[in-house]
């Protein structure tokens, strides 16, 4: 990152936001608040940044916690430009929005893996193998 | 009558300890695994086309550096083993022995379907079926190969793992 690049930066905002931006994201960043989810998270969009690098989101959680599980499905489709469209006006609009299948839970949650709701397998079939249990012959 | 006792995850230990000795000890954890965390360096264990993609995730576009990991070459030095490619029989104990050599504590990804469980070699007469037969297995990456993203999705919940820890408090609740 420039020099020219970090002072721009700076002078954009208050010093305590640009502290968060710069511990959650590592990197210089600014642009147009496109809309919050229904999580906090927070998607901005910058069409001067270097091609792939427009569309960017502020995770609501703390560095230690946040995690990419976190971003709702549709939000991730448009941070990753397969669709223009943008999720939502507001967080009950979008959940009842036409366009989003019955599939995708609302409010969005983040992968349960490490948690007490991590999936656990289980065996649906009947077992192959019959265990032997010895029984001793009489000795009529 | 007894309180019945509520178990609780490693997380809720770390994050509300119950008494005096719990929040100093599990302090302790919180530093210990913070400096594992902050330095995870992998063991490169790369066997076949997996192992391209874990170079990926080391070059400038996932630029695994600044999450603090560094590949080794000697497994002595190293607390991470990324079992990328297919375990075939005839490396199975090369694989064992390098594990055996890597200093406590320790921890293995398995990555893409043929470290998971044979994947598309599943059946045949040479590969292990999985290096969880060999290794204890922490994360595994699905996918044939996964992709650099993925790996580095993978070893960001190996990290959230390491901060799990607790190995003073355990001590202490042993005693």
């Amino acid at each position: 990152m420039s020099l020219a690049r970090f002072l721009k930066f700076s002078l954009r905002q208050s010093p305590l936001k640009n502290f968060e931006i710069y511990r959650k994201l590592d990197d210089a960043k600014w642009g147009r608040l496109v809309g919050v989810d229904e999580l906090g998270n927070r998607y901005y969009e910058n069409k001067e940044e270097r091609y792939g690098r427009e569309r960017w989101c502020l995770p609501a959680e703390r560095p230690s916690t946040m995690d990419a599980s976190q971003i709702p499905p549709r939000w991730h489709s448009w941070l990753h430009k397969t669709t223009d469209e943008v999720p939502l006006a507001s967080a009950a609009e979008d959940a009842a929005a036409l366009h989003r299948p019955k599939w995708m839970a609302y409010p969005h949650y983040a992968n349960f893996t490490g948690t007490k709701k991590a999936n656990v397998t289980y065996n649906t079939v009947r077992p192959k193998v019959n265990a032997w249990e010895p029984t001793v012959a009489g000795r009529d | 009558m007894s309180k019945a006792v509520v178990p609780r995850t490693h997380d809720e230990i770390i994050a509300k300890p119950d008494s005096a000795a719990e929040y100093v000890l599990s302090s302790l954890d919180k530093l210990y695994n913070w400096a594992f965390t902050a330095s995870t360096w992998p063991m490169t264990f790369g066997l076949a086309c997996c192992a391209v993609e874990m170079m990926h995730m080391a070059a400038a576009r996932y630029d695994q550096d600044r999450i603090g990991i560094v590949f080794r070459a000697t497994p002595r030095q190293s607390d991470v083993m990324i079992v990328a490619g297919t375990l075939t029989n005839k490396m199975a104990p090369g694989l064992r022995k390098v594990y055996d050599q890597m200093p406590e504590p320790r921890w293995v990804v398995s990555m893409g379907s043929c470290a998971n469980g044979g994947g598309y070699y599943h059946y045949s007469y040479s590969v292990v079926r999985g290096c969880d037969r060999v290794v204890p297995v922490d994360v595994y990456v699905p996918g044939c190969p996964p992709t650099a993203e993925a790996l580095m999705y993978g070893m960001l919940q190996l990290q959230k793992k390491i901060k799990r820890n607790r190995v003073t408090t355990m001590w202490y609740r042993k005693y």
